[in-house]
């Protein structure tokens, strides 16, 4: 019988004590010589007839090193068991003494899920935006289907360059006063501060507004350190810009045309289509924003202290995602080393709502017994399935891989609970 | 002849029948040089395992037959020895 001590060490977190007596311990190492010896091949003997002798001197170390490991994990899993604790995380060992014909003494110390009452959710009222597309939104949504189909046009002598204009120009680069290129007819996007392996100092719009065909313009800048020529890495640079033609994107006119052009039948079809789609869009939003408003109204209604270990190994996953997509919108590295604690601070507060919130729902889907179902999980699989157009059989496997079925299913048991809980509360449709 | 003990005692044989002798007849197997005499053999597992050895038998097992391509041999031959040791007396080699 195993002997277990409990002890509180801080929110969420225990301090297991466990003794397993001496015959215990003896009958799981004779269990270990015996699996052993039945299976042991050594020369001069026939399987299972090998001395106890022999297999203590050749393989002692090995069957007393597993018959440990396997005693502490059986023996706290019972422990967590019997004291009805919920373990999150992984569990650390310490102090550990394991002899053979002695009591085996260890400690654990675990992180467990956080205890906390439900509180009725009756009474939360949520308000809830209005997903139709204004007039205004519609004419913007226009707007910008249209200028994704904008087309250069060669603009007159007269034109001046302004932003998003494309211009060809002779382009000639010097630094201490040699020629580092001399480019005859490139084709420049005015737009941003680099350009050709250049940094300039001033963004490209704001250098060559108001130039013209016919003229040069002098930019000062810096030759990029990815330069294809080592030489002039990083050195100080003056490029002079002599305009030759100047290409503008004009989007085309909304009208029956443009309309056809996307194979609708009249503008009218292309509004609504239009339409449509971002009011989908919206409505999706202002779904998204009803659930954060009750997840963030049970966060305030039910306070607890939640695991630290589990909330720091979180807040870490959000900040190095963070930080990847930082870096993948080529902000650079000493900017993003200068607002490392401001982006800590965030990634803390973000794990620490989406723990609560994991939590709330999950014991809102224990009391209510909300579950899902395998069939359930089979029409997502089939779903995702389409979506990436592979077979159902080929997304399982891969999923089994992944080991990512048990997050798909704690994903679709937090979208029923938030299902269930917006059923039952007051959500106020504002106009 | 004076030999080193370590050249007379080659290893114990280790197997399951030779372990039937020891637990049964305090009975322990070697294999030896197969010049060495009954005589050599007491005194090298009494200065090796510090032992009083009470009676050696001794076999001597030819080579076994072996080929490789067109050439034929043998292996070696050796000697087995049993060592009986006095009572009471046991040695540690598992």
């Amino acid at each position: 019988m195993v002997n277990v001590t409990v002890e509180d060490v801080g929110p969420c977190k225990k301090h297991l004590k466990i003794i397993i007596p001496q015959a215990d311990v003896q009958a799981k190492v004779e269990e270990g010589y015996a699996k052993l010896g039945a299976s042991a091949v050594i020369s001069g003997f026939r399987k299972g007839h090998v001395p106890r002798k022999l297999l203590v001197r050749r393989f002692g170390e090995e069957v007393l090193e597993e018959v440990k490991q396997n005693l502490l994990a059986d023996a706290s899993e019972k422990a967590i068991e019997e004291k009805g604790l919920k373990p999150i995380g992984e569990p650390s060992f310490d102090n550990v003494a394991f002899e053979e014909n002695k009591d085996c003494e260890f400690e654990v110390t675990l992180e467990v899920e956080p205890e906390f009452d439900l509180v009725d959710t009756k009474g939360i009222s949520l308000t809830k935006k209005s997903a139709a597309v204004t007039a205004d939104e519609l004419a913007k949504g226009l707007e910008n289907l249209s200028r994704q189909r904008a087309k250069l046009e060669l603009m007159d002598q007269k034109t001046a360059i302004d932003a998003g204009d494309l211009i060809v120009c002779d382009w000639e680069v010097k630094a201490e006063s040699e020629t580092v290129a001399d480019q005859k007819d490139a084709e420049l996007f005015v737009f941003g501060k680099r350009s050709g392996g250049l940094e300039f100092e001033q963004d490209l719009a704001e250098a060559l507004k108001g130039a013209k065909f016919g003229d040069a313009r002098e930019l000062k800048g810096k030759v990029l350190d990815n330069y294809p020529i080592e030489k002039w890495r990083g050195k100080d640079a003056t490029v002079t810009v002599k305009v030759k033609e100047i290409r503008r994107p004009v989007p085309p006119a909304v009208n029956e045309e443009f309309a056809k052009s996307l194979d609708f039948d009249s503008v009218e079809a292309l509004n609504k289509a239009v339409e449509q789609s971002m009011a989908a869009n919206k409505e999706r939003e202002v779904q998204l924003e009803v659930e954060q408003q009750l997840f963030d109204k049970l966060v305030e209604l039910m306070p607890f202290e939640l695991p630290q270990g589990v909330l720091k190994a979180q807040a870490r996953n959000i900040m190095m995602r963070q930080q990847y997509r930082l870096r993948q919108r080529g902000i650079p590295e000493e900017e993003i080393e200068k607002h490392l604690e401001e982006l800590r601070n965030a990634s803390e507060e973000a794990a620490g709502r989406n723990l609560k919130t994991y939590f709330i729902l999950k014991k809102i889907g224990e009391k209510e017994k909300i579950f899902v179902t395998e069939t359930e999980v089979d029409a997502r699989i089939a779903a995702l399935a389409a979506q990436h157009r592979v077979s159902v059989e080929k997304m399982r496997a891969q999923m089994e891989e992944e080991n990512s079925l048990s997050e798909l299913r704690a994903g679709m048991r937090e979208d029923k609970v938030t299902e269930f809980l917006l059923k039952n509360v007051n959500v106020k449709q504002e106009k | 002849m004076n030999r080193d003990s370590y050249m007379i005692v080659r290893r114990p044989l280790i197997t399951e029948k030779g372990m039937a002798g020891v637990n049964q007849l305090n009975q322990y197997p070697f294999e030896v040089d197969p010049s060495a005499k009954k005589a050599e053999i007491k005194k090298a597992v009494e200065e090796l395992f510090s032992v009083h050895v009470k009676k050696v038998r001794t076999m001597s097992r030819k080579g076994k037959p072996r080929h490789y391509r067109y050439w034929k041999g043998t292996t070696g031959e050796w000697k087995r020895a049993i060592v009986t040791l006095a009572p009471g007396e046991t040695i540690e080699f598992i």
